[in-house]
């Protein structure tokens, strides 16, 4: 069935590119013809990346069976590149997250793809050695900084434990690494700060502890899940812009979670839309937000009331995401694409790749 | 935090004054002492005297007062059948059941904490089903029986240690006590057992409901990111932050042995407090139930207030002044 097919359909030139690079296509491993010197070619390109996610999947078991909330996940980041990941509320956005730092339960949960960390294979690592890369290597951080902060330490006390966990040092020269670090954010009277409880701090007090913390150890990646989105507009900007500063200066590449697209146009380098636990698109931030290719895409910038004049009605995207457990065959965002038609029932689309990025749609919009 | 740890104190003392005076008019005002002294067929000048010995013929405030200032002596009377200090006799006993209570404590605390622990973080294994399972049915199972099954099995069965009894001949920092000898450990360690085994339960279900709140907070996961290792996170973050709750239950349950393990002193002829109040009941020989209650009411008071300065010292916001 396909109750949004469209009146008119729309004559569409051919698809520019259909060529996949190597790059975003290939899935690490997948069967197929390959020379062997592509592979190296491949294996050096993906380590000049600081992460490379390719068909990542995560499936929750349940009583009713596995429900697949990530359906084969690939992007990539380079050195201090900061690649925004936009969807509505339940698109998977967390999941993925907490997939890359190896934070899922491994009893419910089973994860397949690879994540590659500087080169390095992430999934098949042990527990221990998964550990010693988190916080290191790749840090992450959380929405709420009421409650990602533990009550019963210090600020201190978290950033002395953030330290040891991956170096052993001595309490004199821990403390001169917090309060540098803490300065790094802004936070002024660091020494004060660092015998502070959490609740004695503001939120974006608290938040920049966290972004401190996570910086301390100058991973690689920062996976940074909605950061700001509990500060005030003020507080916000001025993280954005001291998180954005650092990550020129050390080389850090973040992966930026967040609704908020005036963020994105700001503040990201790349963008990637996700919906129904698949990317939908990705591109250079500056193209998408011009030139969108794919309708889920197009649909949510509509939706951005900077975009409109005062007095102009707002767009919806109408309907709902469908739910993991009643994921429909063909395109996952059928039942709410004015773009629909028959064939989007029947096939589902396959991602696209071509220099200005890549897209997840059979009939993808033409600028 | 001092100026609160000494408000702590203060409600612990006008709590010890509340109860000193509910103790007094619940045992000296319901009814006569003097029915329980003076043979039935004394004269009334007989009883008048007596009376007024015992000051008895005194205002209520007057006599309150009167006991309040012998209490404080550390005098609360005579054993109308010893005749020795009511006091002396509870605090003869209070060592063999503290002992007892504390042992039991200690076992349960120190395993049903990490069991319960355990089980929340591997939540979904088949172990911790188990577990779990023996812990609810840890609650169903009646003290004395679980003593007699003991009883048979080790000491009737495979006679590796005593039935009953206690043997403080040994010494430990200069105390006279169980825990001063092998022998005293063997007589102490069924009784313990037996009176420990419903608070495991209890306390590996609190623990494991209290850690799995815990485990679900943004701080755990955060933590994890950082690269804090299992042993830290279990034991610091989850462990403190169950802490205020757990010393709570921990505090009351204790108070709870030291007053009510009666049945396991029964079973296993363990000379504590227990058996004691029961004779004293039993012959109404008021003195000592009073002791008792007053000995009773200080400990639990005690123990209020270790738990709550505790929770001061493992909580900084409860700590309202000081700091800023
Ligand atoms: N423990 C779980 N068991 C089953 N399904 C889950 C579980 N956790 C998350 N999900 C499902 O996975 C999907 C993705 O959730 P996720 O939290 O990643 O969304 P999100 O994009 O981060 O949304 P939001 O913007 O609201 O944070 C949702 O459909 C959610 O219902
Ligand atoms: S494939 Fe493209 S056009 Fe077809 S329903 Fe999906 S998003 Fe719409
Ligand atoms: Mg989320």
């Amino acid at each position: 069935m396909s109750p949004a097919t469209p009146k008119t359909t729309v004559h569409r030139p051919a698809i520019r590119t259909t060529v996949s690079s190597p790059e975003l296509e290939t899935p690490l491993g997948s069967s197929g013809p390959k020379a062997p010197g592509h592979t190296l070619e491949l294996n050096t390109a993906i380590s000049a990346r600081a992460l490379s996610v390719r068909d990542l999947s995560v499936d929750f078991t349940t009583a009713q069976g596995p429900l697949r909330a990530i359906d084969r996940v690939s992007f990539d980041l380079a050195p201090g590149e900061v690649l925004a990941l936009v969807g509505e509320s339940g698109s998977g956005k967390s999941v993925t997250a907490r997939a890359l730092l190896g934070l899922t339960d491994p009893v419910t949960q089973s994860v397949g793809g690879a994540v590659l960390l500087e080169g390095e294979s992430l999934l098949p690592l042990s527990q221990a050695a998964w550990r010693s890369r988190r916080g290191r290597r790749i840090a992450l951080i959380l929405q709420d900084p009421m409650t990602c902060l533990d009550p019963l330490q210090t600020v201190g006390a978290h950033m002395l434990e953030a330290l040891r966990a991956h170096r052993s040092i001595g309490q004199r020269e821990a403390h001169d690494i917090a309060v540098q670090a803490l300065e790094r954010m802004g936070i002024g009277d660091a020494p004060q700060r660092l015998r502070a409880w959490p609740h004695q701090l503001s939120g974006g007090l608290r938040q920049r502890v966290s972004i401190a913390m996570a910086l301390l150890h100058r991973p690689a990646v920062i996976v940074a899940d909605e950061p700001t989105t509990a500060l005030d507009v003020t507080v916000q900007g001025q993280i954005l812009s001291q998180v954005q500063a650092l990550a020129r200066d050390s080389g850090t590449a973040f992966l930026w979670i967040t609704h908020d697209l005036a963020i994105v146009e700001r503040f990201a380098d790349r963008v990637a839309v996700m919906y129904a636990g698949q990317i939908v698109e990705t591109g250079q931030t500056a193209r998408v937000f011009s030139a969108p290719r794919h309708p889920y895409t197009r649909a949510l910038l509509d939706c951005v009331p900077q975009r409109y004049q005062p007095g102009e009605r707002l767009a919806v995207i109408s309907g709902l995401a469908p739910s993991l457990a009643g994921m429909p065959g063909g395109c996952r965002f059928r039942a709410r694409c004015a773009q629909a038609q028959v064939d989007c029932s029947h096939w589902a689309p396959a991602t696209r790749t071509d220099s200005d990025g890549s897209y997840l749609c059979l009939h993808p919009l033409t600028p | 935090m001092l100026s609160e740890a000494a408000a702590r104190l203060l409600q612990s003392l006008l709590v010890l004054l509340t109860m000193s005076a509910v103790v007094f008019a619940g045992v000296y005002l319901i009814g006569n002492p003097l029915d329980m002294l003076i043979p039935p067929q004394a004269s009334e000048l007989e009883r008048a005297q007596a009376g007024h010995a015992l000051g008895l013929d005194q205002s209520l405030i007057t006599q309150y007062l009167l006991f309040l200032q012998h209490a404080l002596e550390g005098n609360l009377g005579r054993s109308f059948f010893s005749n020795s200090p009511a006091l002396g006799l509870i605090l003869d006993r209070l060592p063999a059941t503290i002992e007892l209570a504390l042992s039991a404590a200690l076992i349960a605390v120190g395993l049903g904490v990490p069991i319960g622990i355990g089980c929340a973080w591997y939540a979904q294994r088949f172990g911790t089903r188990v577990l779990l399972g023996l812990a609810t049915l840890g609650f169903s199972v009646p003290t004395f029986w679980v003593g007699l099954l003991l009883i048979m099995l080790f000491s009737v069965q495979l006679q590796w240690l005593p039935s009953g009894g206690r043997d403080a001949s040994g010494h430990l920092f200069g105390i006279a006590t169980s825990f001063g000898s092998w022998r005293g450990l063997s007589h102490l360690l069924l009784p313990a057992i037996s009176l420990a085994l419903f608070k495991l339960a209890l306390l590996i279900r609190l623990t494991y409901a209290a850690t799995r709140e815990v485990l679900q907070q943004d701080f755990i996961l955060a933590a994890r990111a950082r690269g804090v290792a299992l042993p830290r996170l279990l034991g610091v973050h989850v462990l403190r932050n169950i802490g205020v709750s757990l010393t709570q239950v921990i505090g009351l349950e204790f108070g709870a042995l030291v007053a009510f393990s009666i049945v396991t002193e029964s079973v296993f002829a363990w000379p504590g407090m227990g058996k004691l109040l029961i004779d004293a009941i039993n012959s109404l020989d008021r003195p000592v139930v009073v002791a008792y209650l007053l000995v009773t009411v200080t400990l639990f008071t005690a123990i209020n207030l270790v738990v709550d300065l505790i929770a001061l010292v493992l909580d900084p916001r409860l700590r309202r002044a000081g700091l800023q």
